[in-house]
């Protein structure tokens, strides 16, 4: 067992260090460390004991790196093996299930580690610096690490029962979510639940101390508490030893299911969603006859989900009002009151953060999907360029989001009162547009991105995204020149018509390299 | 290589057609490698043209230039008289690419995969529905329609991407590897499909490493190797022997220990050659002294059991390995 780990480890390691992408983003990494630097030492001539606050930029940015380059990079351990069907042959050659999951996540939490460990001495100056303790470096340090071994372990559970990478990375996403949502859940019902009469025995109180420990076990939770000053608590605190039992248990799981999921004959077998057969019962949601422009048809059936898939948005979506508008109804309050704007604002605002998950989905698959199956020689060779069949393909992809934009549309037009003449004053706002120049660079990130990276696309941008809004924020530069009441004032206009030529200088670049990458792609 | 072989006219019927692919003098390199170096050959209307090569020769890379994938660095490559650099549309209405690899929507019914390429293609909906089930006839793929592609085996996933090339009714078929990975069966049944499309009068040009095969079927042959092309030209004139005299291959139904003495007395017999088991022999005769039938006419007054004597071929395996390097220089 110990030679099969070894081999796979070794493997991993060296085909990772011969990559040019490793060093750059390494190399990417230490320029961010170095710019929060830089801001520390403006910050010196300003305000005393700046260490605190360049230790705190460096914990948001290894939590943010973890999370966002974790997720792609350990939930596709094993998924990529059983895509190319090289499970059956690892084991042939000897190595077990458990040298299998040791090589390929161990490996790879390595260089996870490596990354974080580096940065070290930089924490250590920031103690010199001022407003940081030792003991709060090493809690922060310690809370982190069983954060890696934790999502290293969900990831590789989800990457072994999954049947596509794409699966184990968005499962690995839910669970994050959930333990870091679950706090603010919980809280307040073990509050709830704590005085209850018939809480009062032992699976009541077990019970409570489950949720104490889940809520205790959000990353954020504990950075802030550590990043407090004067902190005094234990370097090993709950959250530190849940992860790693949760991770022990993952990895346990993970063993004995390997053989019932990670042989699976089917494992590279087409999965068509709610997509329905010509023949089958539910004909009314199959993809049908090609359209005129096939490429906007395909992608809108096979990968936004076609017809079926866009019914069950519309009534999800849907289905948040209805829920909104039951509690109207059931505390007697008066349609027409703020109360209902927020709720509808609400609803909006639930839109929104679905319709860019929905786009930012699309994006990451747009071209990957095609790469993956070694299709895209096929749709160069059509008597097409590759601007007709790259916009025709964001078509297919714009065509999935309309459940969405309805939506939107009965929200603002229908729902809100004065909505029409507030949707107006938000879009003369230079802070909409903004919204619009940041989501615009995130996309197209995505989307070049994808032509480059196998995984991990998605949160690599967002990673990305977050990060360049962080040393640059336009938002506030924005805001400040505008000024408060927006489009109101000349100031706003100008704001907008810089941000105008923003949107369209970056498009153009940004379209310019995807199309010279999806060029490049086609010759190979 | 003799300069004849490599320069050598085509002889079978296609020959007289004219060239629908013109590759002339096309340099191509990668990161300084030089994948093509001056290549230059010709693809005749209506026929099927092999491409031979060992693996990294410049098949793929010569392929994926005739299907403007890729922009040859010097020399041009024209498809109908169309440039593949300046005319790209034309020369991708005209052409049926089938890379080497499966290239497939997995999740997508054989139906709805022909139907998407066919509409890509700007077939209207009646044309769509009439050519795809003409392909599917053809490609025998008509009672699998619904069926999704990723659950076909290997072979018939070969005939849906066959079927793919042929919804545009392409006049120029290009087929990297096709029969790579295909069981014998179905390697039979793809060749029998080829056959087929020739007597439709398509050109196909395939690229191939079943040389048996290739031999059987094609017209004419290209042998590239290191980038550089060894022969082109008819399939004939590369397995026929050439040399200053006639050579023929005499087979006989049992062994006669003592005919190899008796042929080389003949006037005008140069060489006999005894080959595999005492059963065949090349013999090579001055054609200016003596002829094939005074040779035959001698074989039957000594009572000989002749099976046969024809004109020497070599195998298209023989004039490979004759053509291209051994080993890596």
């Amino acid at each position: 067992m110990l030679h099969g780990i070894g081999t796979l480890m070794a493997r991993s390691l060296r085909l990772e260090a011969k990559l040019l992408r490793t060093h750059l983003f390494r190399l990417v990494f230490v320029f961010i460390i170095y710019f929060l630097m830089m801001i520390a030492q403006l910050e010196s001539a300003v305000k005393g004991a700046p260490g605190l606050d360049l230790f705190y930029r460096i914990v948001v940015l290894n939590a943010l790196f973890i999370a966002c380059g974790g997720i792609g990079f350990f939930a596709t351990a094993i998924t990529e093996e059983k895509e190319e069907e090289t499970i059956g042959l690892l084991m042939m050659a000897g190595i077990s299930p458990l040298g299998i999951l040791f090589g390929k996540s161990t490996a790879r939490m390595c260089q996870a580690l490596l990354l974080v460990a580096v940065q070290f001495p930089f924490t250590l100056l920031a103690i010199t610096l001022g407003g940081v303790l030792i003991n709060q470096v090493l809690a922060a340090y310690a809370s982190l690490l069983a954060f890696t071994i934790l999502l290293s372990n969900v990831a590789l559970l989800f990457s072994v029962v999954c049947r596509f990478s794409g699966t184990a990375m968005a499962g690995t996403t839910l669970v994050l979510l959930a333990q870091e949502f679950a706090g603010p859940v919980l809280d307040p019902l073990s509050k709830w639940l704590a005085p209850q009469t018939w809480m009062q025995n032992v699976v009541g109180q077990g019970v409570l101390t489950v949720f104490d420990w889940i809520t205790a076990s959000g990353l954020s939770m504990r950075l802030v508490a550590i990043l407090q000053t004067g902190f005094s608590d234990r370097v090993l605190g709950t959250q530190v030893v849940f992860d790693l039992v949760v991770a022990a248990g993952c990895f346990l799981l993970s063993w004995l299911s390997f053989t019932r999921f990670a042989l699976r004959s089917d494992a590279t077998m087409p999965s068509r969603g709610l997509l329905q057969r010509r023949s089958g019962m539910f004909r009314w949601f199959a993809a049908g006859r090609a359209w005129s422009n096939p490429l906007i048809w395909k992608d809108f059936h096979f990968l936004t989900g076609g017809i079926a898939f866009g019914v069950l948005k519309f009534v999800l979506y849907g289905l948040i009002l209805a829920v909104l508008i039951v509690e109207q109804h059931y505390n007697n309050r008066s349609y027409f009151n703020d109360a209902w704007n927020t709720f509808v604002g609400f609803h909006l605002s639930a839109l929104a953060v679905g319709l860019l998950i929905e786009a930012a989905l699309s994006s990451s698959r747009i071209f990957m999907d095609e790469i993956r199956m070694q299709t895209m020689v096929n749709l160069l060779t059509l008597p097409r360029s590759i601007a007709y069949v790259a916009y025709s393909k964001v078509l297919g992809c714009a065509v999935g989001l309309l459940p969405g934009l309805a939506w939107v549309g009965i929200d603002v037009a229908f729902l809100l009162p004065n909505g029409l003449h507030d949707a107006a004053e938000a879009i003369v706002h230079p802070g909409f547009w903004v919204s619009v120049v940041v989501l615009n660079l995130f996309l197209h990130l995505i989307v070049l991105l994808s032509l480059f990276v196998k995984w991990g696309a998605l949160p690599l941008a967002f990673f990305i995204t977050l990060m360049s809004s962080y040393c640059c924020p336009i938002f506030l530069i924005a805001f400040m020149f505008a000024g408060p009441r927006g489009g109101d004032s000349e100031a706003a206009l100008i704001v907008i018509g810089i941000l105008w030529i923003m949107l369209a200088v970056s498009s153009f670049v940004f379209q310019m390299m995807i199309h010279a990458r999806l060029y490049e792609l086609g010759t190979k | 290589m003799s300069e004849t072989l490599a320069t050598a006219a085509l002889t079978s019927p296609a020959a007289a057609a004219k060239p629908v692919i013109v590759v002339n003098d096309v340099v191509h390199s990668f990161k300084g490698r030089r994948a093509l170096d001056h290549v230059s050959f010709e693809v005749r209307a209506k026929s099927l043209h092999g491409f031979v090569g060992p693996n990294g020769a410049g098949k793929t890379t010569s392929l994926r230039i005739i299907c403007t994938l890729l922009r040859p660095q010097a020399g041009s490559v024209r498809v109908f008289g169309h440039d593949v650099v300046y005319d790209t549309r034309e020369v991708r209405k005209r052409i049926g690419f089938m890379p080497d690899h499966f290239s497939t929507y997995r999740q997508m019914t054989v139906y709805e995969y022909l139907d998407f390429f066919a509409a890509a293609y700007g077939l209207s909906l009646k044309q769509r529905t009439q050519t795809i089930d003409d392909v599917l006839a053809l490609t025998d793929m008509g009672g699998r329609k619904d069926d999704l592609i990723g659950g076909l085996s290997r072979g018939m996933q070969q005939r849906v991407s066959l079927a793919r090339v042929l919804v545009n009714d392409p006049a120029v078929l290009l087929l990297d590897e096709p029969a790579s990975g295909l069981d014998p069966r179905a390697r039979i049944e793809l060749m029998e499909i080829l056959k087929e499309l020739r007597a439709m009068g398509k050109t196909i040009f395939i690229s191939s490493h079943i040389l048996s095969e290739l031999a059987e079927l094609c017209d004419a042959v290209t042998i590239i190797d290191r980038g550089k092309i060894k022969y082109s030209g008819g399939m004939h004139d590369l397995l026929v022997r050439t040399g200053a005299h006639p050579t023929y291959r005499l087979t006989l139904d049992q062994e006669r220990p003592d005919l190899q003495q008796k042929l080389e007395g003949l006037t005008g017999v140069l060489t006999v050659e005894p080959m595999t088991g005492g059963l065949e022999y090349r013999v090579t005769f001055d054609d200016a002294v003596t002829t094939t039938n005074t040779v035959l006419r001698h074989l039957l007054d000594w009572e000989v059991p002749v099976l046969g004597f024809a004109g020497d071929r070599r195998h298209l395996n023989e004039a490979f390995m004759d053509l291209t390097e051994r080993g890596v220089k």
